[in-house]
């Protein structure tokens, strides 16, 4: 047994746990932080992402003690930083997630919210490419991942405020040329906020 | 307005007639006749008129499950709970050697071991002793501390092996089963030799895992005395406490199955199984509540799969194109168990076929139905042999299925698709490209159907409180495909109610009966018993309101204006009319019911994909899919649950199968490291669209037909862009190497 | 199993001193983590260096570039030092994993563990890298060659840790290349993974390639060949012969051995044929 002293969610939470204990371990069996979820021990299926300094990491492939130190932020901590940070009910990630039927059984969600959160983070207007390129650590069974990529366009036209590319579930009710016009101006919108953001400072790490 | 509290009571049970159907059991097609309710067929309300249902509604439970709230069985946490997990027999078959009981007692927080095969193991991956701890960790330390020792004994898990002379037996009986045949073999066969264009080839299917997110596991909450509490991840929760309650002891009504939220099933999570059964031995021994999730190697080789196939189809046809003949010979490679093999020809007309199928035996765990059992496996066998011969005979590959099409909804399916795809504008329609590119472009096809019929056993209640809110419950499950969104969205558009102002509750065994959640039988179970509870409630409030009101009980309409009388132009407001009830509200109880559900569900696919014949790395660029739904509930959840089938089916098509080293007796991919399920970047651009051309307006269960023709397509594209047929899936590179001839 | 978390260099050397060769030392952990949890690794030691701030640097030096051990494979892949002076390394990091990995992953590790398969190493190997080892006995350097020996098996003692690597400056007119084939994109391990250097005229060749043996290697016949001056029409000969030389490769559960062959033959072709001159032109 070691004595841990964890800083998760903005909370400084100690314990204690064997040596040789990750920090997955650490969340579901000493914290009852059980959000984070145990797909595969191993580092293959991402269900267990958890974000160490804003970076996503496998919760299952950190030992705990190296998390010592490391600001800790897991899927029940989104929404309380968010609204700690001035913003107002969940991320707007979970928000998006939820309204474009991001999910089935959820079980892979918390761990792609926050590969999502974290591309956003340090790129606020991916490109579908950058998005999939994010994701690719976490495994879905259930969705066919097309409207989790629409999600996170979602979240970022949202935060760019303006509407979204019409997604695939929605083109089928649309006419063509409206269609292609709304997508048209989404990426305009998107490739002028990517110029300003290349631009400015901190846009990317 | 005064009113005095009044029950209000059931309508007497009607009479009742029997009908023969097809239901789907554990996820199997089966024909059967049930005894109906002889009252007037319920109607779903006209397309046009729909408020809530067929457009696109975030899920009730979204909000929980993106919070990292929702709790899955893994997550449960008892007092006093503890933690046991399974040692596996390493080896397809072999002798316990050696099984140290004392050390692993003596590791320092094991609290119990069970020892459930003492002699001889019979399949790779059979459990052999379970050993419960405190700690999880104590649990692991005691496992280790059994210092298992095995002994091989001869084994089996390939098909040369099996069918060979004086091969090891599996269990009792021969290791190839009985001959199931269908068809008539010398019409077949004379059908074969007139056809202007015939074609043989074999075609062989890989066992393909269901890799649900969430392994297999329970909580058995027992702590002596009568009752339990049972947490599982499965899809019946119902049959699991029943199950449950027979290896506790307890009666069947006093063991609870709860499922609040779990992580996928596809198939595989119908029973008790083996971890759940010792669960409950060693709770029951030790009178303490045993929480034991299967681990990510032991969900690989002791849950179950798809069974694998090999099939050898010799096919003809017409100088037109016409099938006239199809003889088809095929093995199930299903482990213990039988397997599944739809029919074949699968979805098109034959003129003559004859089909002789058998089951080879292997010492590995038994296959369990998975997502549309059968009917990947047979459609890649048809829609290859179909290719093949259009090649053969210079056909267009679309023309050729347009012309064999078992129902005339393949071929308006056939034409948009086509069209969606590029069909038109594609230079290799009749033959494949040459591997003369770094990316050579193909397309390919496929088309499916699933039955999809509901249960007649399926109940749900409706409760309308004082306070004006709504519960609908039932205690099916959901899977994550949206159960708990459309009972409330039903409920919804029933009243005249925002979805956000129903409660549904579902995943308890103590509520109405429900189903297992197999083959696509919820929503056309579920859908309509909810319905037939809403109707029923609104009868019973029309009623209620009619006397406190002094109306007629006909006239009343319940709208999202609130309730309305015909003869009436003022309207009360929907928690007005509610404040009328007695104290305990309002109750209504529903049944399934035939006229509410449709059954027949549809699918045509178009894969489009590049190929490097340099490395033979497969890329799917696009994929389309046209599918009906009958009545679509929530058209946002319908289609996740398309693009999901479709992607499964693009792993299958690339990556996914069982690999055994049929030496050392191990599997070698028991891992998400090995077993590759697609991922972010193997996503192609997806056209996912509802046939609204099928206007039946009844629900039907769409999750099984999209997992099944893509892997078809997408087989035939890779041959379509250059020539390279595999007949063997998965379509790894190096096989498309092989194919070209540029490996020897 | 005695754990010490070190903060330093000195602490982890002085930790070290007493490892035997079933000591292990834990940088991300993407490794022994697995191990651990599967229960096949149960060490006498574990020395913890991922908190060692001291290992996780790239400096550009008169040796060329110097980048610490327990650089991740994040850092690699966001360093404007070695974007110029390693390219190889940050093309080969991308493919490590995905993101969450990247975040973990470190250069040392990946180079320790010494996997057949690393996407790492062969990087390390066409840029012609030395490794720098410590222990509390002193400082040595050894030829990235020379430290990978065999199947996960490498030079460095129980004692020793590796700080860093050094990366020759990168000589004028040199081409370099990065491919890896896996079953795909992310989150797979290599089915045959190629990294390589070549001056002008195919002087200096440094051909590397992974999972084609149970080591990363060089292809020496190849390197040779082309120092000699192969013509662009005799290239696809010399990397047939040269393949079934210098590698050995093995069926597997990711590929086969003549898959791995045929495919290596067609990259290198494919990467090495534009910078090759015509027959007539060749020296």
């Amino acid at each position: 047994m070691r004595p841990l002293r964890l800083t998760v969610n903005g909370d400084t939470l100690e314990t204690a746990a064997p040596a040789h204990w990750t920090l997955l371990e650490v969340l579901r069996y000493r914290l009852g932080l059980t959000g984070s979820k145990q797909g595969c021990d191993k580092g293959d299926c991402g269900a267990c992402t958890v974000l160490v300094d804003g970076r996503p990491q496998l919760a299952c492939l950190t030992l705990a003690a190296l998390a010592e130190g490391h600001a800790i932020t897991t899927i029940e901590g989104l929404m309380p930083l968010h609204v700690a940070a001035g913003g107002d009910g969940p991320d707007p990630v979970q928000g998006a997630f939820d309204r474009c039927g991001a999910l089935q059984c959820g079980f892979c969600q918390p761990g792609m919210m926050l590969s999502a959160r974290a591309l956003l983070n340090r790129n606020p207007c991916p490109t579908r490419g950058e998005i999939r390129e994010a994701l690719s650590g976490n495994l879905c069974r259930c969705t066919g991942y097309t409207q989790i990529f629409e999600a996170v366009e979602l979240a970022v036209a949202e935060s760019l405020g303006v509407a979204p590319a019409p997604r695939a579930w929605e083109e089928q009710r649309m006419k063509p040329a409206e269609a292609q016009e709304q997508a048209r101006r989404a990426a305009a919108a998107l490739a002028a906020a990517r110029e300003r953001n290349d631009g400015g400072p901190g846009a990317r790490s | 307005m005064k009113l005095e509290p009044r029950a209000v009571p059931l309508q007497d049970a009607p009479p009742k007639r029997k009908v023969k159907t097809t239901q789907v059991v554990n996820g199997i097609e089966t024909e059967v006749e049930i005894e109906v309710e002889d009252v007037p067929a319920g109607q779903w309300p006209p397309r046009a008129s729909l408020r809530v249902l067929n457009h696109d509604i975030p899920r009730v439970d979204g909000p929980v499950k993106v919070s990292g709230a929702a709790r899955y069985t893994h997550d449960v946490r008892v007092p006093g709970m503890v933690w046991a997990r399974l040692l596996l027999s390493p080896l397809p078959r072999a002798r316990v050697a050696a099984l140290d009981l004392e050390a692993a007692r003596a590791v320092p927080g094991v609290v119990h071991v069970l020892v459930v095969e003492r002699e001889e193991t019979g399949w790779l991956g059979q459990p052999v002793a379970v050993v419960a701890a405190e700690t999880l960790e104590a649990a692991g330390d005691g496992l280790r501390a059994l210092a298992a020792r095995f002994e091989p004994l001869p084994w089996v898990v390939d098909h040369a092996a099996a069918v060979r002379e004086g091969a090891p037996a599996v269990g009792r009986g021969a290791n190839v089963g009985r001959p199931e045949t269908d068809g008539d073999e010398a019409r077949a066969r004379a059908a074969l030799s007139a056809s202007a264009t015939r074609v043989r080839a074999t075609y062989t299917v890989p066992v393909q895992h269901h890799a649900s997110l969430e392994t297999h596991g329970v909580v058995v909450d027992y702590r002596g005395g009568e009752d339990a509490v049972v947490y599982c991840s499965t899809q019946y929760a119902q049959g699991f406490a029943a199950e449950a309650a027979k290896e506790l002891g307890l009666k069947a009504g006093n063991v609870r199955g709860v499922v609040e939220h779990m992580g996928g099933g596809f198939g595989s999570k119908f029973g008790l199984d083996a971890q759940g059964l010792y669960a409950c031995r060693i709770a029951k021994e030790l009178k303490r509540p045993v929480h034991l999730m299967l681990d990510r190697r032991a969900e690989f080789l002791m849950s179950g799969n798809r069974s694998g196939t090999s099939m050898t189809i010799e096919a003809g046809c017409d100088a037109q194109g016409s099938l006239t003949g199809l003889v088809a010979e095929a093995w199930k490679h299903g482990g213990l168990g039988r397997g599944s093999l739809s029919g074949l020809p699968y979805c098109y007309k034959a003129g003559a076929h004859f089909r002789d199928v058998r089951s080879v035996r292997m010492h590995l765990d038994a296959s369990r139905a998975m997502r549309a059992p059968g009917h990947p496996q047979a459609s890649f066998g048809m829609e290859s042999i179909l290719d093949e011969l259009a090649y053969a005979a210079g056909l267009d590959l679309v023309e050729i299925r347009r012309r064999n099409a078992a129902h005339p909804a393949w071929v308006r399916q056939l034409d948009r698709v086509a069209r969606e795809i590029g069909w038109d504008q594609h230079p290799h329609r009749t033959q494949p490209g040459k591997p003369d590119r770094e990316e050579c472009i193909g397309i390919g096809f496929g088309i499916s159907n699933w039955g999809s019929g509901g249960s007649s056993d399926c109940e749900a209640e409706v409760r309308i409180e004082k306070d004006g809110s709504v519960v609908v419950a039932c205690a099916a499950q959901d899977l994550g495909t949206g159960t708990r969104m459309y009972m409330a969205a039903i409920a919804a558009e029933e009243f005249g109610l925002p979805v956000a102002a129903v409660t549904a509750r579902l995943g308890d065994s103590r509520l109405p009966t429900g189903v297992a959640s197999g083959g696509s039988v919820t929503t056309p179970s579920v859908a309509p018993a909810v319905k037939d509870a809403c109707t029923r409630a609104r009868g019973a409030f029309a009623a209620h309101l009619a006397q406190v009101l002094g109306r007629s009980a006909e006239g009343f309409r319940f709208g999202p204006d609130g309730v309305r009388h015909d003869g009436m132009t003022e309207r009360l407001a929907w928690s007005k009319a509610c404040g009328t009830l007695p104290a305990e509200g309002l109750s209504a109880r529903g049944k399934w019911q035939e006229s509410l559900q449709t059954r027949g569900v549809r699918c045509t696919q178009a894969a489009q994909v590049a190929v490097d014949p340099g490395t033979g790395r497969v890329r799917v660029l696009h994929m389309v899919c046209l599918q009906e739904v009958g009545l679509a509930l929530n058209r946002l959840a319908v289609k996740s649950q398309i693009q999901g089938g479709m992607i499964q089916a693009l792993g299958y098509a690339l990556g996914e199968g069982r690999q055994l080293d049929s030496a050392l007796g191990l599997q070698l991919n028991a891992s998400f490291e090995e077993y590759k399920i697609p991922h972010a970047l193997e996503i192609p651009r997806m056209t996912t669209l509802i046939d609204d051309d099928d206007t039946r307006n009844g629900v039907a269960g769409v999750g099984e037909p999209p997992a099944i023709p893509g892997a078809s397509a997408i087989a035939n594209a890779v041959h379509n862009a250059c020539g390279a047929r595999v007949r063997e899936l998965p379509i790894t590179p190096d096989k498309v190497l092989l194919a070209l001839g540029k490996v020897v | 199993m005695r754990v010490v978390v070190a903060r330093s260099i000195d602490a982890a050397l002085a930790a070290l001193a007493s490892a035997t060769e079933a000591s292990r030392i834990l940088a991300g952990g993407t490794d022994l983590c697995v191990e651990f949890e599967s229960g096949r690794t149960r060490p006498d030691l574990v020395v913890e260096v991922g908190r060692v701030a001291e290992l996780r640097f790239v400096r550009e030096t008169q040796a060329g570039l110097e980048i610490g051990a327990g650089s991740t494979c994040a850092d690699l892949l966001r360093s404007a030092p070695v974007a110029r002076g390693a390219d190889l390394l940050a093309l080969a990091a991308r493919e490590v994993g995905a993101v969450q990995i990247q975040n973990r992953a470190t250069l040392g590790g990946n180079l320790v563990t010494a996997s057949p398969a690393a996407d790492l190493v062969p990087a390390l190997f066409a840029l012609g890298a030395r490794v720098r080892l410590a222990s509390l006995a002193g400082r040595r350097e050894l030829l990235v060659e020379e430290f990978v020996t065999g199947y996960r098996a490498t030079a460095r003692r129980p004692d020793e840790l590796v700080e860093s690597v050094v990366i020759p400056p990168r000589p004028a007119g040199e081409h370099r290349a990065f491919h890896k084939v896996g079953t795909r994109r992310a989150q797979s391990i290599s089915k045959v993974v190629v990294a390589l250097a070549l001056g002008p005229r195919g002087a200096g060749a440094r051909i590397a390639a992974g999972s084609v043996a149970e080591r990363t290697l060089r292809l020496a016949t190849l390197e040779a060949a082309l120092a000699r001056g192969l013509a662009r029409e005799r290239l696809a000969q010399a990397v047939a012969h040269a393949v079934a030389l210098d590698t050995r490769p093995r069926d597997d559960v990711r590929s086969t051995a003549r898959y791995r062959r045929a495919v290596l033959e067609r990259v290198l072709v494919r990467v090495l044929g534009p910078w090759l001159e015509p027959e007539g032109n060749a020296a």
